[in-house]
């Protein structure tokens, strides 16, 4: 009876395995369902993936900014800092850590303390330090050294088997405090660490500031070059994936590159640090002696490279601490002006190449009957063209002009360039104006003949017209990235006689007969062309002798090696030539000549090949 | 011989076991040593399978009261200070042996197998004070438990004292009392939630807690085990891709070994397991419950013991990898690394063979078995 009774239990055996199996199909079916379980949004799959996966950026270097000699404008430097973290510092290393950073200990104790206080975990102490800097050395000896610390802890006491049975009872055992207990022993030092970061670095630092622009934190071109050839000089990120994927443990990454990491490429310029320099000096000098608002200037090669490109004010771009617009901006491509009378030289050109002057020195010019607004004066009544441009004669040059079409005027400054973008850099450049003849009033025509009424100018796009000198009446174009391939394509716009023949002339306004004699340079031939023209606020010419002078000219007069252009906006002082006590209205003759001549003089001096006239 | 099919299941496990603990020891500890160590250990767990499965289940009923005193000793003196108990995290579980440690709950729980099968049939004629039978059971299982809870094991503790209740439910004695006591205890449990609430809460606040958005670092566990068996997929990263073994997944090579096949080898890996158990397990019960038909009532209930024993620890770990229970420490038999539980499962794993071949021996052999 009773065996019989047992015999049957093993049903409930089976109930027990029943049960198991049917575990085990929810095992099955849990086992399977897990990777498409959502999350937050997400399948937990994807979310796995994307724990295993980590994209890592390596940062490209910026490309350097070099001179047409390799000399480096801009550069990357790797550059450390040191960062604490007050939380873990032993106290007993702040000395010692005071010592290595030479700074006082009190100070660093003080600041520490401080940090401690609002609890944070990063401070940079030094900043900008070069790789040779004797901090780096000392920290990273103190890094090496071990000293005795102390500090306490608190530690909870383990507890006995007796209390760990009334704790499994359910029954609550009084936790015991923890105690403090003061452990010593040799540590190294902990918290410190030296972190290396990039800077970018101009050595230059004003004179090329406006012209390279700067970077800005995060490394990307904000201003001038910098910013206009970024995606050459900024290279690209590398990016990979890494995949936490291999057996070995040191190491158990898998990477699987994205996107190939190119480090930037270098930038070559045509301009020529040195004469960079000189420019830039000369025009600051200038500009605070006549205490201008502000001043730039334009070196050109005869084949049209740019070798220097100067403004001022300018700013320190190593200085990542302060920023003024005004400091970074390019005004020699950027601003719009009226190029006033050194525009006369062209008009000339033109009038000689259309056959209606002759500009020798038996052509006499009329002055003495009153053309529009423009009255005859009494010193003159009849002058050649040589003196109109010595004595920058309005009156003559208009009286020249009207013997001229307006059709001939628009197509000779269109081929000029006027109007025009160089190409040079499209983001800040301004390209000026030029009005189709058809729409030019009366006036027009003669306010254009000396540089002012339907057309306006960049100082480049002034100082590149000038070339025409120095190529035999052709132009080239303008260059400032030297690249190799030279466009040797040149657009004929006057002929060369007399484009001789100007030169002539212009070389003999620089002389004591003409407007630029501030801009004799002993021993240099030199010639030019002063200007000056009222500036031009909110829309109307101003009323209070707001000027805008100017000086371009060239050295030598045959075949010329260095084109000039220097503007100043607004001398506020200028002296006669005879007494440096006695102020004098500011015009293009008495500031920006003189500006020119220092820059120009500077730039020969240097140059060896070309010989003074007094030594050859 | 052996069954077979149920030996290569075994056999295959083992292996399986073998090669997934490499994987997931060698990456965190970047040594061989555990490697070593495991193979020596399954070499040493089939040596003693070896010997079990040439001895009769009759002499292991003869010695199954020794062999629990002795288990009872080996838990006490697992409480000996250094070096012969060994600590980890707090908690004494260890007898140092040089070598290896030795884990004496792993060897109660088939001691009490053993012993309670036996004490089961020895109790089977005293029906007359059938409260003082169960009143004895219960004082047994209490002596264990006791010693267990101080070692803090409450696995092991849960494991022993449940598969001794399914034993003595399976066996049909003590039904009345073990139902009456089970209501009792469901009472208290009632009373108890509905006194302090916050406990109970706290206890089953694993399935109704959104532990995705949770910090609590006791499921960091879970989420990492969860996180890899997902990255695996159907086929996984392949055998030793895996990364949560580096450092994000604890116990990678003992409890949640589970977690590293999933992310490894994929649902087909963990497939492959479960179905193993499932099988070994089915062909264990079917097992004892022909010992049964034939009379062998002390095979039976051994047979039974252990396969239940497997049947709990195997819902439990794999539950918890799978994040269905909270995590607690329960290794996975046969893959997860450890000496004292693959010896002891594999000498088990042997006495459920033993049972099977006395079973399927002819009439006159079998009146000696048990």
């Amino acid at each position: 009876m009773k065996l019989t009774r047992v015999q049957n239990y093993w049903n409930r055996q089976a109930l027990v395995k029943y049960c198991f199996i049917a575990i085990i199909v929810v095992f099955v079916y849990q086992a399977i369902n897990i990777h498409s379980k959502q999350v937050n949004g997400t399948s937990l799959k994807d979310k796995a993936s994307a724990r295993a996966e980590q994209t890592i950026t390596e940062n490209a270097i910026r490309g350097n900014i070099l001179d047409r000699n390799g000399n480096i404008l801009a550069i990357d430097l790797i550059q450390n800092k040191i960062n604490l973290d007050p939380m873990i510092i032993q106290d007993e290393y702040i000395p010692l850590l005071a010592e290595a950073l030479l700074i006082p200990i009190k100070e660093l104790r003080r600041i520490i303390e401080e940090k401690r206080n609002n609890q944070r975990k990063e401070y940079i102490v030094k900043e900008n330090l070069m790789v040779t800097d004797p901090i780096l050395k000392n920290i990273s000896e103190l890094k090496k050294r071990r000293i005795e610390v102390c500090n306490t802890q608190l530690i909870t006491p383990s507890i006995n088997l007796f209390e760990k049975a009334k704790l499994l009872a359910g029954i609550d055992v009084s936790l015991k405090e923890k105690v403090e207990r003061v452990k010593c022993g040799k540590q190294f030092v902990s918290g410190v660490a030296i972190q290396s970061s990039g800077f970018r670095y101009y050595p230059k630092t004003k004179s090329t500031a406006p012209l390279l622009g700067r970077t800005n934190n995060n490394n990307i071109g904000v201003f001038g070059i910098e910013a206009e050839f970024d995606r050459y000089l900024a290279g690209t990120n590398g990016e990979k994936i890494i995949k936490d994927n291999k057996s070995n443990s040191n190491i158990y990454h898998q990477t699987e590159i994205v996107q190939e990491l190119k480090n930037g490429e270098d930038i070559k310029l045509t301009i020529d640090a040195d004469i960079q320099f000189h420019v830039y000096n000369a025009i600051k000098e200038s500009a605070e002696f006549h205490e201008a608002d502000s001043a730039s200037a334009i070196v050109l090669s005869p084949n049209g490279e740019i070798l220097a490109l100067a403004n001022y004010p300018s700013a320190n771009p190593n200085d990542r601490k302060s920023f003024d617009a005004e400091e970074y901006r390019n005004r020699v491509l950027a601003d719009k002006i009226e190029p006033g009378s050194t525009m006369k030289p062209f008009t000339m050109l033109l009038a000689l190449d259309k056959g209606v002057i002759t500009a020798t020195e038996d052509e006499l010019i009329d002055v003495t009957e009153r053309i529009g607004n423009h009255r005859p004066d009494e010193k003159y009544t009849e002058i050649t063209v040589k003196l109109i441009l010595e004595k920058s004669h309005n009156l003559g040059t208009i009286n020249i002009s009207e013997r001229l079409e307006n059709e001939d005027f628009y197509n000779a400054w269109k081929k000029l360039g006027f109007g025009e973008s160089l190409g040079l850099m499209p983001s800040i450049e301004n390209p000026g104006i030029l009005r189709h003849f058809s729409t030019w009033g009366l006036t027009d025509k003669r306010s254009v003949s000396f540089g002012h009424g339907p057309m306006n100018t960049n100082l480049a796009q002034l100082a590149r017209a000038y070339l025409v000198f120095a190529n035999d009446g052709a132009l080239p174009a303008l260059k400032l990235i030297k690249d190799g391939n030279i466009d040797t394509k040149k657009q004929q716009v006057f002929s060369p006689e007399s484009t001789k023949r100007i030169a002539e002339i212009l070389d003999s306004v620089v002389s004591m007969k003409g407007s630029g004699y501030r801009a004799i340079i002993d021993g240099y031939d030199v010639a030019g062309k002063t200007g000056t023209a009222e500036m031009v606020i909110d829309g109307k010419y101003s009323k209070e002798g707001q000027k805008r002078t100017y000086f371009v000219g060239f050295s030598p007069v045959i075949n010329p090696k260095y084109i000039i252009a220097v503007r100043l906006d607004y001398p506020k002082k200028c002296f006669v030539y005879w007494d440096p006590t006695l102020r004098n209205r500011c015009e293009g003759s008495n500031s920006a000549a003189m500006a020119f001549k220092v820059a120009m003089e500077r730039i020969l001096f240097n140059d060896l090949e070309i010989q003074s006239v007094s030594e050859s | 011989m052996p069954d077979k099919s149920l030996l290569s299941a075994i056999i295959a496990l083992v292996i399986f076991g073998w090669i997934m603990s490499f994987s997931a020891s060698l990456a965190y500890f970047e040594s061989y040593s555990y490697f070593f160590k495991q193979t020596f250990f399954i070499l040493m767990a089939l040596s003693a399978g070896l010997v079990i499965l040439n001895t009769p289940i009759s002499v292991l009923q003869k010695y199954s009261i020794p062999l629990f005193i002795l288990s009872l000793v080996l838990l006490v003196i697992v409480f000996f200070p250094k070096p012969i108990g060994h600590e980890v995290n707090n908690s004494s579980r260890w007898i140092n042996l040089v070598y290896f440690k030795f884990q004496p709950s792993e060897l109660m729980k088939l001691s009490m197998v053993l012993f309670m099968a036996g004490f089961l049939i020895r109790q089977e004629k005293d029906l007359r004070s059938p409260w003082m039978g169960f009143i004895k059971t219960i004082f047994i299982i209490g002596i264990a438990d006791v010693l267990l809870l101080l070692e803090t094991d409450i696995g092991a503790t849960l494991i022993i004292s449940l598969t001794a209740m399914a034993m003595l439910y399976a066996a049909g004695s003590y039904i009345r009392q073990l139902s009456i006591v089970t209501i009792g205890l469901l009472a208290v449990l009632g009373v108890f939630i509905a006194l302090i609430p916050n406990r109970f809460n706290r206890f089953v606040s694993f399935w109704y807690e959104d532990f995705w958005s949770s910090n609590n670092e006791k499921l960091y566990q879970t989420k990492a085990a969860l996180i890899g068996i997902a990255r695996g997929d159907w086929f996984g990263t392949g055998l030793g891709a895996g990364i949560q073994k580096y450092g994000l997944l604890p116990e990678r090579h003992t409890d949640m070994i589970f977690a590293v096949i999933g992310e490894e080898l994929g649902i087909v890996g963990m497939l492959f397991v479960l179905l193993s158990f499932a099988y070994i397990l089915t062909k264990g019960f079917n097992i004892a419950k022909l010992a049964l038909k034939k009379g062998r009532k002390y095979s039976s209930y051994v047979v039974f013991g252990i396969c239940t024993w497997f049947a709990m620890q195997i819902t439990v770990n794999i539950g918890m990898n799978l994040g269905l229970l909270p995590p607690k420490g329960f290794t996975l038999p046969l893959i997860s690394y450890g000496g004292t539980s693959m010896i002891l499962t594999i000498i088990s794993l042997a006495i459920v063979l033993r049972v099977d071949m006395e079973n399927k021996t002819n009439y006159s052999k079998q009146r000696k078995y048990v």
